[in-house]
């Protein structure tokens, strides 16, 4: 579904991909983990090709399709979804409006408003996220929490086929983790999408029963492995030696 | 601000909100005022804020020729500026308030754009505040979009010649931000649906309801 192959990403002139290899099906979970600055969410970006950087090697193909000359709505509308470790604040447009004008535009017709209600108050009420959001200025003014479920409204009203989850965990506390867990779970199970989750920690991939693991270093993937590589990581931390150690002993 | 007069040479519509100025008036402010008011065309306006009166002033200012409007603030008055311009052709406008005794507060906020990219504007905003009063506050927001390598040029002038004075200005002038473009497209929207939901939010910001609905940031792209 997602074939990133060779890939180098640059920012201002600085090399921070570099020979960058990944495959993801659909139905598959992958989880990125890599210590702070190696370019996690800098791939993310690049994916969506993000105006800060620049592909200047290797390619990137979606459901057969090269990204090459396709541009970020083209890209969003073959079903890539981002939910950004930092959501962009818009102040003065709403949940709301984004969600119509994105469902309209890409489906070229006007959206059934009963239809469209129903489904952001069902959202809402699953992931825990007060109705009046709806109507608020994307981010605008939101908690860091508040946000990362903010964005998830989005995801579910647009139905993606490639989740990009780039530490949505950060930010949310004990409840709302299990809620969003919970939630992403159930759209896993109904959509069977590919998700890519980026995180430094345990606590989401508990509601995943198998995922394969990256690590990252530099801006490449040094190692890769099933989803036993996460628990050592996160038990050892990055240290190569460590790592690799632990993998001998298997 | 629930108190409206209606002064002379202004002519108010039914609903007693959106009025109509003639060229070159003086308006004498009194009381509490409150205008709003959607203008097409370009007229020099002078308003006199005499002792503690209050003037309310929301104008959607479609401008095509260059105009001057002048605020003369006596002692304990009370101005809030709220002021869209939406310009054609090769314009200046200058704003130009005047504090002239003690305990005036004004506060102005401005967003400006081109109806078009041959279009250039000019707003000059002299803040004046007389020597020898205390305790006036000026707080200026002026914010120019840029939508398609158009000029806009802000220059705030504050004269200020008391130290007893709270004077603030915030000022900018760019383009679309990258961020909220790249958002927006993320989500699926194009390009040019994302600029005029961007357009109309930064136009809308600083407006109520009444002049709101006259904004379609589609018409700008
Ligand atoms: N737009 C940019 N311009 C210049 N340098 C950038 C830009 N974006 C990222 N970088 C640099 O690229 C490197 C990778 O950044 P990135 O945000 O991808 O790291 P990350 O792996 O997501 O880290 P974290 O775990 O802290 O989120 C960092 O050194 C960062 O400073
Ligand atoms: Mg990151």
């Amino acid at each position: 579904m997602l074939i990133i192959k060779d890939l180098e990403v640059k920012a201002e002139d600085k090399v921070i991909i570099k020979n960058f290899n990944l495959e993801i099906n659909t139905g598959e979970i992958h989880v990125l983990m890599g210590r702070n600055g190696t370019g996690k969410s800098t791939i993310c970006k690049a994916i969506l090709k993000h105006p800060d950087y620049q592909i200047v090697k290797g390619s990137i193909s979606f459901l057969g399709k090269d990204l090459k000359d396709l541009d970020t709505t083209m890209i969003s509308r073959l079903g890539i979804f981002l939910l950004s470790q930092n959501p962009v604040e818009v102040q003065g447009i709403t949940n709301a409006e984004v969600l119509r004008n994105a469902l309209s535009e890409k489906n070229n017709e006007r959206v059934d408003i009963f239809k469209f209600n129903k489904r952001l108050n069902e959202v809402c009420e699953m992931i825990n996220l007060p109705k009046s959001f709806v109507h608020r200025d994307v981010n605008f003014n939101m908690s860091g929490g508040e946000k990362k479920k903010n964005e998830l409204l989005h995801l579910f009203m647009l139905e993606p086929k490639l989740i990009i989850l780039d530490e949505i965990n950060s930010g949310l506390d004990v409840d709302a983790i299990k809620t969003v867990g919970l939630a992403l779970r159930k759209y896993y199970e109904i959509y069977k999408p590919a998700i890519l989750i980026v995180t430094h920690h345990a606590d989401i991939l508990e509601y995943f029963d198998d995922y394969k693991v990256h690590v990252m270093d530099k801006g490449e993937i040094t190692l890769s492995g099933d989803k036993s590589l996460a628990q050592t990581i996160l038990t050892t931390g990055f240290g190569a030696s460590a790592v690799a150690e632990d993998l001998e002993n298997e | 601000m629930n108190k409206l007069v209606v002064v002379e040479d202004i002519k108010l519509n039914d609903d007693h909100t959106l009025i109509e100025f003639k060229d070159n008036v003086k308006v004498d402010i009194k009381d509490v005022v409150k205008l709003i008011d959607y203008m097409e065309e370009s007229k020099d306006i002078t308003f006199n804020l005499n002792n503690d009166s209050k003037l309310f002033l929301e104008r959607l200012w479609i401008l095509n020729k260059s105009a001057n409007l002048v605020i003369n603030m006596h002692k304990n008055s009370d101005l809030e500026l709220r002021l869209v311009v939406i310009n054609e052709g090769v314009n200046t406008i200058n704003l130009r308030v005047n504090m002239l005794e003690d305990l005036g507060k004004a506060k102005i906020y401005v967003r400006i754009i081109n109806k078009n990219k041959d279009s250039n504007i000019n707003f000059i905003c002299d803040g004046n505040i007389e020597a020898k009063t205390i305790d006036n506050n000026l707080l200026e927001d002026l914010k120019g979009l840029i939508l398609d390598n158009d000029t806009i040029k802000i220059s705030p002038n504050m004269q200020v010649a008391t130290n007893e004075v709270m004077a603030n200005h915030l000022v900018t002038v760019g383009s679309f931000n990258l961020e909220e473009l790249f958002y927006l497209e993320s989500k699926g929207l194009s390009r040019n649906r994302a600029k005029e939901l961007l357009v109309d939010s930064f136009l809308k910001n600083i407006l109520g309801e009444h002049l709101k609905k006259y904004i379609n940031g589609g018409d700008y792209i």
